[in-house]
């Protein structure tokens, strides 16, 4: 899988380098949206976001010939832009270093400590009562619409640096490894935006299912 | 006791996603599986994380946002540019 992965990466690699326009086209289509989401934190507005996606291809196209592949397209493609974007930032007086922003509300916990006996209690930290079963319900198998909706809808809700997380790793289906190369955050920090990304979606689901079975 | 520390519930639930990234220390893994084993409130969560993200993995990436067509034909201008520039 790796194997072919790399080959079908260097094959593109060589495209762009000999001027294929469709390889030129399926990058963008595949990475345009992702940059500029990124890009949208460090610069003040949408058009200057627009700007920096514009000057990251523009340096793609720059840098291709000299790209040695010593690390991944994608990284190298993320890492120019966050260069671009940084710079601007900065001029606009608006350089929010993701990793400082890495901590948003971390500290809380992700389920409500009322959901768990205390200290005083028989198991201290076990459930006080056990979560609703809904993860076998035949709309979450059949990847019903109403489901999905609940998903897409409180993933739009989830602050920025988790949004980005939850989606490179689990809809763009990046690695670990990767999202951690692009956005400069440490594999702890990457997971702790996912986890928390995910809860929320959970939270979001088991709402959801609390109320339709309650009906 | 040998056994070591036994994992509660609470902490477990912060743990998931590490659990899912194979981020566990071993010590970790074995008290988190031990758990998850006993307790079908925990093993629940699991599969609710699992049900999470397999439901993300659903949202196409188009689905939530896509390149315009006026953006892609700017760059596929600034492409044939570069292109020509270079021959």
């Amino acid at each position: 899988m790796e194997q072919e992965l790399a080959s079908s990466e260097d094959e593109l690699v060589i495209r762009l380098k000999a001027g294929d326009e469709l390889a030129f086209r399926s990058l963008i289509e595949e990475y345009n949206a992702p940059l500029r989401r990124v890009a949208r934190r460090y610069v003040a507005t949408d058009a200057a976001a627009d700007e920096v996606v514009q000057d990251t291809w523009v340096g793609v196209l720059r840098g291709i010939d000299r790209f040695e592949q010593r690390s991944s397209l994608k990284t190298w493609i993320y890492r120019i832009l966050l260069n671009i974007a940084r710079t601007r930032g900065v001029r606009d007086k608006r350089s929010i270093p993701f990793a400082s922003l890495a901590a948003d509300d971390k500290d809380g916990p992700t389920f409500e400590p009322e959901r768990f006996q205390h200290a005083n209690d028989p198991h201290p930290g076990h459930w006080a009562a056990f979560p609703t079963r809904w993860h076998d319900q035949p709309e979450i198998r059949a990847v019903g619409h109403e489901t999905i909706a609940v998903v897409r809808a409180a993933l739009e809700m989830l602050p920025p640096n988790q949004q980005e997380v939850v989606r490179l790793r689990d809809i763009e289906g990046w690695t670990s490894a990767e999202v951690c190369n692009a956005l400069e955050l440490t594999e702890t920090n990457q997971r702790v935006l996912l986890h928390r990304g995910r809860a929320k979606l959970r939270a979001a689901l088991e709402t959801y299912f609390s109320e339709a079975m309650s009906a | 006791m040998t056994t070591v520390e036994e994992m509660a519930c609470q902490e477990l639930v912060e743990r998931v996603t590490d659990y899912l990234d194979a981020a566990l220390t071993d010590a970790d893994l074995t008290r988190f599986e031990e758990h998850v084993d006993e307790c079908p409130g925990c093993e629940e969560v699991l599969h609710q994380f699992q049900a999470v993200v397999e439901l993300t993995g659903h949202l196409e990436p188009a689905d939530v946002a896509a390149i315009d067509a006026t953006t892609r034909d700017t760059l596929l201008d600034a492409f044939r540019t570069w292109h020509n520039e270079r021959q």
